[in-house]
């Protein structure tokens, strides 16, 4: 049984890009707080997902990437301090407008001073709206420990709210 | 307290739902995405295949320029097919376009040299390149002969003496390279890569954009990884590598005695520092993480047969028990700790470092 030719291949897979981007692109950038790591995150993801479609279910796509998004290592700045030469350097650019954003995306803010696994745990639960054990499924972690970082994670971020107006709720 | 509200937030859930929804996104070129995604997907079928095409390599790689045709605009690249019967077809790559370069206020554009066509004359193992500039127009044009050496290694060329940019063809079983340069002592070089096959060849194509030009003219050596984790330099040469730790995702550590380097390959996050003199030890960290949760990898070279490796972190820094592993085709070996900050200090990892060479001597080093 032969696959679908690389055409067929191509245009579903890029209708699927189209659709699932916006999606993807909010997610990324709730766990990264920076819209460049998230397109950067967001295609990195797409691209491997290209390479597993003929054995992805078009329905199951979207999700699959969320996946590949979600366990890859999320934070790329580097400790360089022994280090001299870099050849491959993720753009850092601030966008015309950025400063605009500042006003508007304080939760996003506020989630970027969270370690990198309970960052996952908070986005996982209150964006992607999974119970915890889906989140556990999901990164491979106990249920207990799902709990644990999701507690730590909000405790921590109530307590950098409370410093803003308003706080949380 | 209800327990719930321990680990869920109504509250944050309504706020982060509504940020997101305004949020700033930088939304993909659906048909690029796809190219990009072939492109992986031709490179992985490339790598598996890389064995049995390097067993019958007889391709001799070098750097000497046949031809310095740097005349803007005018001279064409060569043909993208063979001009008679015998000669196997020349074979083409188009990079994809280099984005400018940032460092905080400072922009480089790539200008003249934003996109490369490259091609691979098999018969007479000719690379020959044209660049273009953003709006598509061709700007430069040369080739070069690529005979010189007789194992699967690199050939590269300048685009002249003011370029930002190397171009030139590696084989196709190089998963990720690190270009050697000589070091800036402010720390770090800007620069950025592109790759693609030389379909049906064992080879491809790259090219890399420096934001400083002088740094494309002082390359002196670029190292290269397969997929089976082995190390190779330009000529083609093995160079002495180790994987740290049994997972095969885990970052490659090399020395290059040729090239003089410690170097890491850790999928994409590549670095290099100089071998040192002798009088301190050659050392190489660097972390990937945030400003609270740093996780790293420290690679340390001790004289090979060493033993019981110790490390005591600093404050903020924490540390899996150090271990060392010999580093075959050398007479060093790497000790190594995968590290996790939680300081923004600019504090050393560790306040000592210890172990025992095969002497029995034993050795303390202090802040590294």
């Amino acid at each position: 049984m032969f696959g679908p030719s690389k055409a067929t291949r191509d245009a579903e897979f890029t209708a699927f890009v189209e659709g699932a981007q916006a999606p993807l692109m909010r997610m990324a950038y709730a766990l990264t707080g920076d819209p460049h790591s998230a397109r950067d995150l967001v295609q990195d993801a797409l691209v491997k997902t290209y390479t597993a479609w003929g054995r992805i279910r078009t329905d199951q796509a979207l999700a699959y990437t969320r996946r590949i998004i979600v366990n890859q290592r999320i934070d790329t700045w580097r400790h360089t301090r022994k280090e001299s030469l870099t050849d491959q350097l993720p753009e850092r650019a601030t966008a015309p407008g950025d400063h605009l954003v500042d006003a508007r995306d304080s939760v996003v803010r506020l989630l970027a001073t969270l370690p990198e696994q309970q960052r996952k745990i908070v986005v996982l639960r209150h964006y992607a709206d999974m119970s915890e054990a889906q989140v556990a499924d999901y990164l491979g972690l106990s249920l207990g420990a799902v709990k644990s970082a999701a507690s730590r994670g909000l405790a921590a971020l109530r307590t950098h709210a409370a410093t803003l107006e308003g706080g949380l709720r | 307290m209800n327990a719930d509200l321990d680990t869920y937030d109504p509250g944050l859930d309504e706020r982060l739902h509504q940020e997101l929804a305004h949020a700033p996104l930088q939304l993909l070129d659906p048909a690029a995405v796809t190219a990009a995604g072939g492109r992986a997907l031709r490179r992985q079928r490339l790598a598996r295949g890389s064995g049995a095409l390097a067993a019958v390599l007889a391709i001799g790689i070098g750097g000497y320029a046949v031809s310095d045709a740097f005349d803007r605009g005018a001279t064409p690249a060569p043909p993208a097919s063979s001009s008679t019967t015998s000669e196997p077809p020349t074979v083409q790559a188009r990079l994809e376009p280099f984005s400018a370069l940032r460092d905080g206020e400072t922009v480089v554009e790539p200008g003249r040299y934003a996109r490369f066509d490259v091609t691979w004359q098999p018969s007479t193992k000719v690379v020959g390149f044209s660049a273009f500039d953003g709006e598509g127009t061709q700007t430069m044009a040369g080739q070069f002969m690529s005979s010189a050496l007789d194992a699967p290694g690199v050939a590269w060329q300048t685009m002249g003496p003011d370029s930002h940019v190397i171009v030139g063809i590696m084989p196709a079983a190089a998963r990720e390279f690190s270009v050697v340069a000589p070091n800036d002592p402010a720390g770090g070089q800007l620069a950025t890569q592109q790759v693609k096959g030389l379909d049906g060849t064992p080879w491809q194509a790259f090219a890399v954009f420096f934001a400083e030009p002088k740094y494309a003219a002082a390359v002196t050596d670029i190292l290269w990884i397969d997929a089976s984790g082995a190390v190779h330099d330009s000529r083609g040469a093995s160079v002495p590598a180790v994987r740290l730790g049994t997972d095969a995702d885990a970052p490659t550590v090399y020395m290059s005695e040729s090239a003089n380097v410690l170097g890491i390959f850790d999928h994409g996050q590549n670095g290099q520092v100089p071998l040192t003199d002798g009088s301190s030890p050659s050392v190489i960290a660097f972390g990937a993480g945030s400003a609270t949760e740093m996780n790293g990898i420290f690679a340390m070279l001790v004289p090979a047969g060493s033993t019981k490796p110790t490390v005591t972190p600093n404050a903020g820094v924490t540390a899996t028990p150090a271990r060392i592993e010999a580093l075959p085709g050398s007479d060093v070996a790497v000790l190594w700790a995968q590290t996790s900050r939680t300081t923004d200090e600019a504090t050393a990892d560790f306040a000592t470092v210890s172990w025992t060479d095969p002497s029995g001597e034993r050795t303390t080093i202090t802040n590294y």
